[in-house]
């Protein structure tokens, strides 16, 4: 296995999500081989991704990808208001806290009885990462104005460990 | 009965209902920014079209990348396919899954136990999916040229 790193720093769009998770998928090829958790490596992408454009104020990403001995670190950055940020925050400290039977039972809740919100997320975003992420997922928000912060929302994850959701 | 064709993108995946086809299809990537629009008008047509839906139909699903919001409307989807599925018997449903892919075969999973789904998970290779999306993006093609 070899180590590598990659960046994008551009508009977020639909297109550009699936360009970005095609990147990665082909980057762990070429430098990792077939491994089994190539796919949740790229469903994890994607659901950063997916919440840097929702929750975005100014259509911008940056978007970071690293293998360093069998450890992925993804990392993505975007504006966000004041309030979706501490939002942001809020919502990966309570899904850090909990156990991995109770992070299960919160998501398979929210996936039958949740509804979609005002900008179109089921909730599902953060809880689908954490259940995904074998290593740490954490977010910070850190102020750029009076009204709005830059999120920074970074993941680790073993390409060796097993998954048992 | 018009039948709900919708040539796939990036982002979306086809889908193709005809209750005059035998296999009813969702294929390709779901990653909508807006996924409740995507799935509504999928779960609409399902509800305005399903109680006539008597014939044995088999209802394949095969994506390749998909974001949990997608989740929450193929919940939603499949929730509707799997009561018209306890009232009518005949109808199948497959839930395919690429080689590896460890995240479509749990979600599967975790479909069939929430909604108590009869639903078959057969392994396909990624050529097969990649030559399967071809085949019927070339069907819609010709349907779309033969409309016009």
């Amino acid at each position: 296995m070899k180590n590598g790193a990659a960046e994008y720093n551009g508009i977020i769009t639909s297109e550009v999500r699936v360009q970005l998770t095609d990147l990665v998928h082909t980057l762990l090829r070429a430098y990792a081989g077939k491994v089994p958790v190539l796919r949740r490596v790229c469903s994890i992408t994607v659901e950063l991704l997916d919440n840097a454009q929702r929750y975005g104020a100014d259509g911008q990403v940056r978007f970071g990808w690293k293998l360093d001995d069998g450890i992925v670190i993804i990392r993505t950055e975007n504006v966000a208001t004041a309030d979706e940020a501490a939002r942001l925050v809020e919502r990966v400290r309570l899904v850090r806290g909990l156990r991995p039977e109770e992070l299960e039972a919160a998501y398979r809740a929210q996936l039958v009885h949740g509804a979609f919100g005002a900008k179109g997320g089921a909730g599902l975003g953060i809880m689908g990462i954490a259940r995904m992420a074998e290593g740490s997922l954490s977010a910070t928000a850190v102020p750029i104005s009076a009204t709005h912060s830059l999120c920074i929302t970074e993941i680790t994850t073993n390409l060796n460990a097993p998954w048992n959701p | 009965m018009e039948p709900l064709i919708i040539a796939p993108t990036s982002s979306t995946p086809l889908v193709w209902f005809d209750r005059d086809l035998p296999e009813a299809w969702i294929m390709g990537n779901s990653l909508p920014e807006n996924a409740i629009g995507f799935y509504k008008r999928i779960v609409d047509w399902l509800d305005l079209n399903l109680p006539a839906m008597q014939a044995p139909i088999h209802w394949r699903i095969r994506l390749h990348y998909f974001n949990t919001n997608s989740m929450k409307g193929m919940y939603d989807t499949l929730s509707r396919i799997a009561a018209h599925m306890q009232a009518h018997r005949g109808h199948t449903l497959t839930w395919e899954v690429e080689e590896d892919d460890e995240f479509m075969f749990e979600a599967g999973e975790s479909f069939r136990e929430l909604l108590a789904l009869k639903m078959d998970m057969p392994m396909i290779t990624e050529e097969e999916a990649v030559l399967s999306m071809g085949v019927m993006k070339a069907r819609i093609m010709g349907l779309e040229q033969k409309r016009a």
